[in-house]
């Protein structure tokens, strides 16, 4: 069953009894909340995900009500630290991944890892991708699998700050985006609707083939420049939540990682001659 | 080297990786960093052994300016904690 195929009454019945069990890639999240904002975002951004009140294991308990773990949000910012919760549970406890800071879409059969710290207009970039066509693993972390070095996706809504919600909006006048939180202590937060394509193979693992390390500067010319994959591997490292956490596995998983990609750095400017870059990548490598 | 560290070198683009289990760091090399690793993890030696070593990697002839580098590497990567010099 799917969030889109329940009744607005009975997802916030769900909610409010911390039923409503999402499954996001590898992970079930069982969330509850009784917070009218939460349950439309929910309703919004979710409708294609796959729910089952009646599964009896959940990965995650997430309950936004009583501020707690966090220090009280506004009550308009709820929707916001809700994603950002979901975040929280992976990058803390999800360590039998390694957990790369990355933007991760794939073409092909091919995944592309864009690393990159905040500000650097890796989500922008990964949502224009997104909107054209690249299918989405994840906005915010690559769960890389120590068992074979593929990428399992955990396709959520992408997260989007200030002038890149009005990118978006003119990039992809059909995005569909949830509840936007003003004044959050990123600024102007929003997030954007995952295709329904992507949703569909949240269970479907791909093959890692470019590490590309975006770099949003205003006026520079759009530029893919070849970069030296030892020196990305140790930018991966630092961009790793639990790399020094795994040890020698840590190591492993990230040096195949490297084996069967190529490392590049992009700078754009213009989205739309970024997205038209990323179209133009290839490889000679088989991702299957 | 110490013997009980696990040592991992690889090489992508002519640039090489280290990992030393225990203690977990990782370290990004240059060749001849690499290559002088990979001579020390067939044994302790002196520097002029280390050096003979180098050179049969690199194919070139052992002389004072490849010592002293090899000198001065050791120092370098002593200073990062990769291998320890023993004074005798």
């Amino acid at each position: 069953m799917k969030v889109s195929e329940v009744a607005e009454q009975q997802l916030r019945r769900y909610l409010r009894h911390g039923s409503l069990q999402l499954a996001l890639g590898p992970f079930v999240y069982r969330v509850r909340s009784s917070i009218p904002e939460v349950a439309r975002g929910i309703q919004l951004l979710y409708a294609d995900y796959p729910i089952d009140p009646e599964l009896a294991f959940s990965d995650f308990h997430v309950t936004l009500d009583t501020p707690r773990a966090f220090k009280p949000f506004p009550l308009d910012q709820a929707y916001a630290l809700f994603e950002w919760g979901l975040n929280w549970c992976v990058s803390t406890y999800a360590n039998h991944y390694l957990k790369i800071h990355a933007a991760v879409v794939e073409r092909g059969g091919c995944a592309a890892i864009l690393p990159a710290p905040p500000g650097s207009g890796k989500s922008t970039l990964c949502a224009g991708l997104v909107s054209r066509g690249w299918r989405l693993l994840s906005d915010e972390l690559a769960l890389v699998s120590l068992t074979d070095a593929r990428i399992v996706p955990i396709p959520r809504p992408v997260s989007l700050k200030n002038e890149s919600l009005d990118v978006i909006r003119e990039f992809a006048p059909d995005a569909v985006f949830g509840p936007i939180s003003a004044d959050t202590h990123k600024g102007r937060v929003g997030h954007m609707k995952v295709p329904e394509a992507s949703v569909g193979r949240h269970s479907e693992p791909a093959r890692p083939a470019w590490i590309i390390f975006p770099q949003y500067k205003a006026g520079v010319p759009t530029a893919l420049t070849p970069y030296s994959r030892a020196r990305g591997f140790m930018r991966l490292a630092e961009n790793a939540f639990n790399y020094n956490l795994l040890g020698a596995r840590g190591f492993e998983a990230l040096a195949a990682v490297m084996d069967s990609c190529e490392c590049f750095e992009c700078t754009y400017s213009d989205l739309g001659e970024a997205v038209a870059l990323f179209d133009s990548l290839e490889t000679s490598r088989t991702c299957s | 080297m110490t013997p009980r560290i696990k040592v991992d070198l690889r090489c992508w683009d002519e640039e090489y990786v280290l990992f030393l289990d225990p203690p977990g760091d990782t370290h990004l090399l240059d060749p001849f960093s690499a290559h002088l690793i990979t001579a020390l993890q067939k044994g302790e030696a002196p520097v002029a052994s280390l050096a003979e070593r180098v050179a049969g990697t690199l194919d070139t002839w052992v002389d004072d300016e490849l010592v002293h580098h090899v000198e001065g590497t050791l120092l370098s990567l002593r200073s990062h904690g990769i291998v320890e010099i023993a004074h005798r």
